[in-house]
C-alpha cells in the first residue's frame, strides 16, 4: 500500500481533509459505560436463563395465587410464567430485543438447553412521573433455579429495562456479591461505589433497590415482608448516595414511591391480536383512569376506566377492538385540580395488532 | 466474582476502548455522516466482541474483529436507510455545527460531501485507507474482499473525489 512518502498530492490532500473533519467528532465521555452496562457477565452459577419478558399472565398468575401475599401491591405469591408463551422448547435461541438481562453478548449456542421451569422474577425500575421518578416495575422471566434475590438485584443493577421510558437511577459499576435472607433481615452485599447522578433522587434509588430485594423474596416465597439490610464488600454501608444504609431500610409506601399508573399490558412491542386487553394498575383519586389511543402520535381514540377502588394501589381492565397496525396507548390519571397540581402521571406501550 | 473469562474480557475491553474507541467512532462518522448513529454502531462492536473474547483473546485479532464489525455495522445502517428513504429522519449528509466550522475546514466539508456521494464500497476503501491508516490487507480483511478489489475500489474512488479535490485546492 502507499506510504504517506509516496503519496501524491491529491493523495495527501485526501488524508488531511479526512482527518480535519474527523477531529472534530468528539464522542460522548460514557460510551465505556454504556458498553459495561451491555456486557455485565454474571458468573456461569447464578447467570439467569432469559426467556423474555413474562407478560401479564405472570401478574394474574401472581395475584391468584396470592395466597403469600406479603406485600399489598401485587408482587406478593409465586408469578410462575410457565403458562405463558415463554415455554422453555422455544426459548434457548431467544434472541428478542425485549430484556436482554443476560450479557447481549452471550451467543444462543451457550445457552443451557436444559430449562426446568421458567419463573417472573420482579424488578423495579423508575419512570419520569413528572414530578420526580417513581418506581415502575418489570418482570423478568428466568429459570427457576436461579431466581432469587441476587439475580434480581443484578438485573435491576446491570439493566437496562425491557421499555425504553424506564430506567434505573444506579450507575453502573455496582455489583451484587450475595443476598441472603435471615429470619428478621434481607441482606445484600454490594461491590463497586454506587453513584447517582442527583443526590435528591438517593432516597428513591434506594427504594428501587428495597423493593427489587422485597419483591423477589416474596416472588419466591420468603418473606418479602423484611427490611433490607445493604453492605458493601461485606461492611456496614454507611454512605450510598450520601445515605447512611447501616440500618436495615423498610419499604416506603407505595404511595409515596411508586408511578401511581402502570400498564401491565400490553408489553412494550408486543404483538398482539383484537380484542386487545390493556391491563394495569393504579392509585387514582375516585378510581378513575383516563385513556388514549394513538397511532402515529395523533390521538384516534379516548376514554376512561375505573379500578376496583380508589386512592390505593388497584387493578383496571380495558378491551379495545382494534384494526392491524402500530398504536400506543397511555394510560394517566384524571387531574382532580385542574391542572394546578404536579402532573397528572401516566404509562404508556407502544404495541402492534396483528 | 466473575469468572475468569468475563474479567479477561472487561479488562480486554478496556484497554481496546481506550486505544480504539475514539478513532472508531470517527471512521464510523465518516461512513455515516451522523455521530450518534456511528457511537452506537461502535459500541454494538465492542459488545460483540466481549461476547467472543473466549475465541480471540489476542489484541491484534480483537482490532482487527472491532473494525470488521464497525465496517458491518455501518453497512447495516446503511441499508436500513435505503428502506427508510421515504422518511428520512434527519438531512443526509455531514452537517456540523457553525462553531465547528474553522478555516479550512469548509474546504474539508466539501470534501467529505463528495465523499458522501461515492459508491458504498469506494468510501470505505478512501476512509480505512486514508483515515484508519490501516493496510491493505486489513483493509481487505475489514470489507470482506480481495486486495485487488481494495486497490480498485480506492483508484476507482479517488477519480470520483477528483473534482472536489480540484475545488478545494
Amino acid at each position: 500500500m502507499s506510504t504517506p512518502e509516496n503519496w501524491t498530492p491529491e493523495e495527501q490532500r485526501l488524508h488531511d481533509a479526512l482527518h480535519r473533519a474527523a477531529d472534530r467528532v468528539q464522542p460522548g465521555p460514557d460510551g465505556l459505560a454504556r458498553i459495561r452496562r451491555r456486557t455485565a457477565v454474571v458468573p456461569m452459577w447464578r447467570r439467569p436463563l432469559v426467556l423474555g419478558l413474562a407478560g401479564a399472565t405472570a401478574l394474574a398468575a401472581a395475584v391468584i395465587v396470592g395466597g403469600v401475599i406479603l406485600l399489598d401491591d401485587g408482587d406478593g405469591g409465586a408469578p410462575v410464567a410457565s403458562e405463558t408463551s415463554t415455554s422453555p422448547s422455544e426459548t434457548p435461541s431467544d434472541e428478542s430485543p425485549s430484556t436482554p438481562v443476560a450479557p447481549p453478548s452471550t451467543p444462543p449456542s451457550d445457552t443451557p438447553t436444559a430449562p426446568s421451569a421458567p419463573i417472573g422474577l420482579p424488578v423495579y425500575y423508575v419512570s419520569d412521573s413528572g414530578a420526580g421518578p417513581r418506581l415502575v416495575r418489570e418482570f423478568v422471566t428466568v429459570d427457576v433455579s436461579v431466581a432469587t434475590i441476587q439475580t434480581a438485584v443484578h438485573t435491576m443493577l446491570s439493566g437496562p429495562p425491557a421499555d425504553p421510558d424506564y430506567g434505573t437511577l444506579w450507575q453502573p459499576g455496582v455489583s451484587v456479591d450475595s443476598a441472603r435472607i435471615t429470619d428478621d433481615v434481607i441482606e445484600v452485599d454490594l461491590s463497586g461505589t454506587p453513584a447517582i447522578d442527583d443526590p435528591s433522587e438517593a432516597e428513591i434509588a434506594i427504594q428501587q433497590l428495597v423493593y427489587t430485594a422485597t419483591a423477589a423474596a416474596a416472588a419466591t416465597g420468603q418473606d418479602g415482608s423484611l427490611p433490607v439490610r445493604v453492605t458493601i464488600d461485606g461492611a456496614p454501608a454507611t454512605d450510598v448516595f450520601g445515605v447512611d444504609l447501616s440500618e436495615p431500610v423498610e419499604r416506603a409506601d407505595p404511595l409515596e414511591v411508586r408511578q401511581l399508573v402502570v400498564l401491565f399490558e400490553p408489553t412494550e412491542d408486543a404483538t398482539v391480536t383484537s380484542p386487545v386487553t390493556v391491563r394495569g394498575e393504579a392509585a387514582a383519586f375516585e378510581a378513575t383512569v383516563l385513556w388514549e389511543l394513538r397511532r402515529d402520535g395523533e390521538p384516534v381514540d379516548s376514554g376512561h376506566t375505573e379500578t376496583t377502588e380508589c386512592c390505593t394501589f388497584a387493578p383496571f381492565e380495558l378491551e379495545l377492538d382494534l384494526e392491524p397496525g402500530s398504536y400506543e396507548i397511555v394510560m394517566s390519571e384524571s387531574d382532580p385540580s385542574g391542572g394546578e397540581g404536579r402532573p397528572p402521571t401516566s404509562d404508556s406501550r407502544t404495541f402492534t395488532v396483528e | 466474582m466473575q469468572d475468569r473469562t468475563g474479567s479477561e474480557a472487561d479488562e480486554a475491553i478496556t484497554d481496546l476502548y481506550a486505544a480504539h474507541y475514539v478513532r472508531l467512532v470517527r471512521l464510523a462518522t465518516l461512513f455515516l455522516g451522523d455521530e450518534a448513529v456511528a457511537e452506537e454502531v461502535v459500541q454494538d462492536a465492542f459488545v460483540a466482541l466481549h461476547g467472543r473474547w473466549r475465541r480471540l483473546r489476542e489484541p491484534a485479532a480483537a482490532a482487527g474483529y472491532l473494525r470488521t464489525s464497525v465496517v458491518h455495522g455501518c453497512r447495516s445502517v446503511q441499508r436500513r436507510r435505503g428502506v427508510a428513504a421515504r422518511h428520512p429522519e434527519q438531512p443526509p449528509g455531514y452537517a456540523p455545527s457553525a462553531e465547528q466550522i474553522a478555516v479550512g475546514d469548509a474546504a474539508a466539508d466539501a470534501v467529505v460531501e463528495a465523499l458522501r456521494g461515492l459508491p458504498e464500497r469506494q468510501r470505505e476503501a478512501l476512509v480505512l485507507r486514508y483515515y484508519g491508516g490501516y493496510s491493505e490487507a486489513e483493509i481487505a480483511s475489514a470489507m470482506k474482499i480481495s486486495n485487488g478489489a481494495v486497490k480498485s475500489h480506492a483508484s476507482r474512488g479517488l477519480a470520483g473525489l477528483r473534482a472536489a479535490m480540484t475545488d478545494w485546492s
